[in-house]
């Protein structure tokens, strides 16, 4: 029999030959062997991060692995240590942190703790770090209150040396040890009230307080009723002026209602309507009305 | 000629390009095989550079990938269906490749038909400063008047071989020397423009670029013949399976090429009909047995021949050796008549060496070296390619010769006609170079 079939034909196709020929390019052949499966590895790994059932799993598993590591007794805190601060204060600053020992460190936001502590207003500035042995240290710089200012609303708030509220009063008797002051904005001008203040100390014991007027000037109320309006500028001078006036003449014990020191070039002393009384009696001029 | 000029150059400007890419294809697109060499050329190797040695240094290069196939749509060495060459060609070269694991872009190839006709031109100039420079080369080259070869042929190969400087010849290389009159003898290989445009149209076709084209039996010439042969003068005869090139070498340069369009495939088709068997148990009786010297013992040997009806074993014949030699002979010596004929139309017979190589896949068949020494009445022996570097053992046979030639052109190739600038008068190149050209031929 003559073979029916025809030989195979060797020669390749050209579409064989043509790939060959493409395949033993250096860069087809390494971008297929090493690129093909890198892309494929990337993309396996893209999508698998992108699953949300993948991510959550991870989260757990890292958060879990966290919260292991923080669970150590080593990095536990046992122990708040305050620092420089009084004894009310201590139990102020505990209750506002309510933080719940023992607490891992890494749970712990310094940072955090820092901002909560000075948020108060009776702290100036606090330093926060662990001092180890499960020991969280606080330091805390209080802000001493210097002046009590009562407000418009009658509410009654210390003021510290530069202004900065510190706390309520409950009254006047609280803290009789401090100086009062009044008025709208008179926490803006704390520091020429207390310049004031020092000035004013040979009356310190017939002193009422002061008083802002109109956000701009002081006025000093004594216990007698009598009142030393300032001028908005050089009031410390003015008020040296009338204590010197006082120390010479002493003015301030007698039956004045106001001494007005706005304008710099004269003193101007008001009298009260009994004394004017009795002045105009002494120097013999009788209104009749008055009688 | 100045179309062909420009060609040729284009192809010389690809082949520098895969020498410098250093992987280069050559293809021997023969009647019965096409067999297809990879080469890989030494990085750094600059084989065209003046300092490099003349001759067949054949170091510069390995072969890292060889294939053969047969060949299918060739015959007598033309392309007679492209869609069938163009597989052939795709076989060889995608095995080759796969051998070699590279990608091969460029391809020299060699073919065995188009009737190559040699013409050989002198051209004739004054030297204009006394000494010889590259410019009046290329004048002198010019100035060969070329013989009317027709429109249907292409030129091939266009080798300066002789220069002569004011009554001194046998110059190689005139340049530098002193003297007024330079002529130049120059061996102008034609072949036919058909084959040579469907060669280059399959190559197209397969993907792969052409970067020198050359006739067969100039390469196997170039492989065939060793050194001595080449300087002295030797003709290479290129016993193919449908064609035999002819190539007569002197002085190191082909000064003649021809081709006869017979070859092996011939004897094969006479024993076919002489013995009626089929044409590829003609095949293998002939590679197997086949001879054209009789002795007394091959009376006496017999050969089993295959039934034509193959009628399992009933009525088995059998020939002896003597039957077979009978039918061999006359076809053989006629192939080589019709050689010795071309040899002395060559002028063969004025040439210092007479000797004769066979080589060629026909050029195996015992005893053919004693009957071309009959016929053509010169020393003959049979020769097989020089041995390169990483050639496999299956292709150093004779029948490689035309390959491996190629292989030794591509890495050392002569200096041919488009190496040197034309002048500008005779060149159709683009105004801005002419005008450049003519600058500096100017100043």
């Amino acid at each position: 029999m003559l073979p029916v079939k025809a030989p195979r034909d060797p020669a390749p196709s050209r579409i064989k030959y043509r790939l060959e020929r493409l395949w033993l390019r250096p860069a087809i052949r390494n971008s297929v062997r090493i690129g093909l499966p890198l892309a494929a590895l990337a993309w396996m790994l893209v999508s698998l991060a992108l699953n949300p059932v993948v991510q959550k799993g991870v989260a757990d598993k890292a958060m879990a692995l966290r919260n292991q590591i923080a669970a150590h007794p080593g990095l536990m805190v046992k122990e708040l240590r305050l620092n420089g601060v009084s004894g009310p204060m201590q139990a102020r600053i505990i209750d506002h942190l309510e933080l719940e020992l023992p607490v891992s460190s890494m749970d712990l936001d310094l940072g955090a703790v820092q901002r909560q502590v000075t948020a108060l207003d009776a702290v100036a500035s606090a330093q926060v770090r662990l001092e180890g042995a499960g020991v969280l240290g606080i330091s805390v710089t209080e802000r001493v209150p210097v002046l009590l200012w009562r407000r418009t609303d009658g509410a009654l708030n210390m003021l510290d040396e530069n202004g900065v509220f510190v706390g309520l009063a409950e009254s006047r008797a609280e803290r009789v040890d401090l100086p009062i002051i009044a008025g709208d904005g008179a926490d803006k001008a704390v520091a020429e009230a207390r310049e004031l203040l020092a000035l004013s100390e040979p009356i310190a014991g017939r002193l009422r307080g002061l008083v802002r007027v109109g956000e701009r000037r002081w006025t000093l109320v004594l216990n007698t009723g009598l009142r030393i309006l300032l001028p908005e500028t050089g009031a410390t001078a003015a008020l040296a002026r009338v204590m010197a006036l006082h120390e010479a003449e002493d003015i301030l014990s007698r039956e004045l209602a106001r001494v007005d020191m706005r304008d710099r070039r004269r003193p101007i002393l008001q009298l009260t309507p009994e004394s004017l009384r009795e002045l105009r009696r002494a120097q013999g001029i009788i209104i009749e009305e008055d009688v | 000629m100045s179309h062909v000029f420009e060609a040729q150059r284009a192809m010389r400007q690809r082949r520098e390009a895969a020498l410098r890419r250093g992987v280069v294809a050559v293809l021997d697109i023969g009647t019965t095989k096409i067999a297809c060499l990879v080469l890989q050329f030494a990085p750094g190797t600059d084989t065209d550079d003046g300092a490099a040695p003349r001759g067949l240094t054949h170091g510069a290069f390995r072969v890292i990938g060889a294939a053969t196939t047969r060949s299918r749509g060739v015959r007598c060495g033309e392309i007679v269906a492209m869609e069938e060459t163009e597989r052939a060609i795709r076989t060889a070269v995608q095995a080759a490749q796969k051998m070699a694991g590279v990608r091969v872009d460029h391809v020299i190839a060699s073919f065995g038909g188009g009737a190559p006709r040699s013409y050989g031109l002198s051209g004739d100039i004054r030297v204009e400063n006394g000494e010889v420079s590259e410019p009046d080369v290329g004048h002198v080259l010019a100035a060969c008047d070329v013989p009317d070869y027709g429109m249907d042929r292409e030129a091939l190969h266009a080798l300066p071989v002789n220069f002569t400087l004011d009554g001194r010849t046998g110059l190689i290389d005139p340049r530098g020397q002193i003297g007024n009159r330079l002529s130049v003898d120059m061996h102008l290989l034609t072949a036919d423009a058909a084959p040579v445009h469907n060669i280059l149209h399959c190559f197209r076709r397969c993907d792969l670029e052409l970067a020198g084209l050359t006739v067969s039996s100039y390469a196997a010439g170039i492989a065939a013949l060793v050194e001595d042969e080449q300087e002295l003068g030797a003709a290479c005869i290129d016993l193919g399976g449908g064609t035999s090139g002819l190539s007569i070498f002197a002085k190191r340069h082909m000064i003649y090429a021809d081709s006869v369009p017979l070859g092996g495939h011939h004897v094969t088709s006479d024993i076919c009909q002489g013995l009626h068997i089929p044409m590829a148990a003609a095949e293998r009786i002939k590679t197997i047995h086949g001879g054209v010297m009789a002795t007394g013992v091959d009376d006496r040997d017999l050969i089993e021949i295959p039934n034509p009806v193959q009628d399992n074993g009933q009525d088995r014949r059998q020939i002896t050796r003597s039957e077979l030699i009978g039918v061999i002979r006359p076809r053989m010596e006629e192939i080589l008549e019709e050689i010795r004929d071309r040899l002395d139309a060559s002028g063969f017979a004025y040439l210092q060496g007479q000797r004769v190589v066979l080589t060629g896949a026909t050029a195996q068949i015992p005893g053919l070296d004693q009957l071309a020494a009959r016929v053509l009445g010169r020393q003959v022996r049979i020769g097989k390619p020089l041995r390169v570097q990483g050639l496999p053992q299956a292709a150093t046979g004779p029948g490689f010769a035309a390959a491996v030639g190629l292989a030794l052109h591509a890495s050392h190739p002569q200096d041919e006609c488009w190496d040197f600038e034309m002048p500008s008068d005779r060149v159709g190149a683009k105004r801005v170079r002419r005008a450049l050209r003519w600058f500096r031929e100017n100043w």
